[in-house]
């Protein structure tokens, strides 16, 4: 094969070579896109999961209490508290319920003090900074005077942490 | 006129095997390109169709009905697998019609743990259809979430049955009530009552003083050759769907009602210095009748404990635990 034959292939050798890096960084580029955005599009999934949740939440059987729209009771909370077996059930990182009207200094609720404190955390992920939902209820229990049992209402919020990356 | 032809040289060559390997490698990436995107477009219908089930549920109504209309013709595969952690799960996933009149590729499953999604193993249709009812064993334990596509033509209705679905139906479902299994159409499925000859024959059982003349409060349900119980809530969840779907969903339910009874125990307790129930007895052992649930069969012990509870709560007049 004569020299301008053997400079040919090399020509054509160096620009497949450019070709397929070209090629080849433009499909990375376009994957790191579409990676991109499937992740936003799975955190603002977990993001509307977590905003429909907290809306339904106060009415679900755990937590809801009877005859009270968005009522929630603070016993069936406490009883929560203790069973571990509900702290993947909603797929959230995090519930809280805090009292906000009348206001009282911040306590944490544990069966020493309830009912006198403010905050009734079910479960949290500590260090978490995914986004949170929340939603005004009605912290509800049963309380006597005289003798005599009602319904005793507080204006309350409850927040949910977001759980991220379940695709 | 130069007779020498064409000259087919090494350049030539070359260049005609690298733009083949070129071309098909094009071709390959195209076509698995175009499959994930398929993948990844169910993927992220089934996570919205998840999303859009929590607000679904009822809060102080008795039931509801739904409808959700999809862009394309779709296959809604659910699964249902009652050993799964503490509660159980259904799984969904999506296939939806292709351009070329082919399904797509099944998209990954979307894992729902705190919803109970009665329905066929396979649901087809570009509109798909949600019946929703708590599921009450005293206390309200979930919804019983009935999922279809198909039409639905029930035959010799019982007058409350008919007036409960006809308030459900509105604008939204696809049902039709006639008094012969010959007057339904031939695209629907057909739903008997107290007779046979229909694709799912109902048969009231009921007659207990507790019925108060409610026939179909419990009873079977004849489906695909099999006989499953079903009780009060889970009647529509019988009709619309699979046998081992229903029998799975029902040991989900159950499950979370030895953990919702827990609840009742300790709120029973914790509120006893406040308002005494004296229901914590009772609770704990629905409770524990639940945790030995092992089949159908077992419903019925359940059913007359959770009506002791429920008597007994309804004297209690404004202390009541429920």
């Amino acid at each position: 094969m004569d020299k301008t034959g053997q400079l040919k292939i090399q020509q054509m050798v160096f620009m497949i070579i450019a070709v397929a890096l070209f090629v080849i960084l433009a499909v990375l580029f376009f994957f790191s896109i579409k990676t991109a955005n499937l992740y936003q599009a799975s955190i603002e999934s977990e993001r509307d999961k977590s905003i429909g949740l907290v809306i339904k939440l106060a009415s679900s059987p755990e937590f809801s209490y009877a005859g009270i729209t968005n009522g929630v009771d603070s016993d069936k909370l406490m009883a929560l508290k203790k069973q571990p077996e509900y702290r993947d059930y909603w797929g959230v990182n995090g519930i809280v319920v805090k009292k906000l009207y009348p206001e009282y200094p911040n306590i944490e609720c544990n069966t020493g003090n309830y009912p006198n404190c403010t905050e009734i955390i079910l479960f949290k992920k500590e260090g978490d900074i995914a986004q949170s939902a929340s939603s005004y209820i009605s912290l509800c229990r049963k309380d006597n005077t005289g003798g005599r049992a009602y319904d005793k209402c507080e204006l309350a919020l409850m927040i949910i942490q977001t759980r991220e990356n379940e695709f | 006129m130069n007779k020498r032809g064409f000259e087919f040289s090494f350049v030539w060559l070359f260049s005609l095997v690298v733009g083949t390997v070129i071309i098909f490698l094009a071709i390959y990436a195209a076509t698995k390109l175009i499959g994930s995107n398929e993948y990844e477009i169910n993927t992220k219908t089934a996570a919205d169709l998840r999303n859009i089930l929590n607000p679904l549920g009822t809060s102080f109504e008795d039931s509801k009905s739904e409808k959700i209309e999809l862009i394309k013709d779709t296959r809604v595969y659910i699964t249902c697998n009652s050993e799964k952690g503490n509660f159980g799960e259904n799984r969904i996933s999506l296939s939806e019609k292709s351009s070329f009149n082919d399904w797509s590729e099944l998209g990954s499953d979307i894992t729902i743990e705190n919803q109970y999604l009665f329905a066929e193993n396979v649901i087809q249709g570009e509109k798909v259809y949600f019946i929703i009812v708590p599921f009450e064993m005293p206390y309200k334990i979930a919804d019983v979430m009935s999922v279809f596509s198909q039409k639905y033509c029930f035959v010799n209705t019982p007058e409350e049955i008919k007036k409960e679905l006809e308030s459900l139906k509105g604008n939204v479902l696809p049902f039709n009530f006639t008094n012969s299994p010959s007057k339904c159409k031939d695209n629907s499925i057909s739903v008997c009552f107290q007779s046979s000859g229909c694709d799912v024959n109902v048969k009231g059982t009921c007659t207990d003083r507790e019925c108060k003349g409610e026939l179909y409060k419990n009873g079977f349900i004849e489906k695909n050759n099999t006989q499953i119980y079903y009780s009060n809530g889970l009647l529509y969840g019988a009709v619309f769907s699979s046998p081992e779907n229903y029998q799975c969903n029902v040991k989900r339910l159950v499950r979370k009602l030895r953990y919702v009874s827990e609840v009742y125990s300790e709120k029973s307790r914790l509120s006893a210095n406040r308002c005494n129930t004296g229901l914590q007895p009772d609770t704990i052992f629905l409770s524990k009748l639940a945790e030995n649930y092992k089949d159908l069969n077992d419903l019925r012990l359940i059913e007359a404990q959770a009506e002791i509870i429920d008597s007994k709560n309804k004297a209690l007049g404004e202390c009541n635990l429920y």
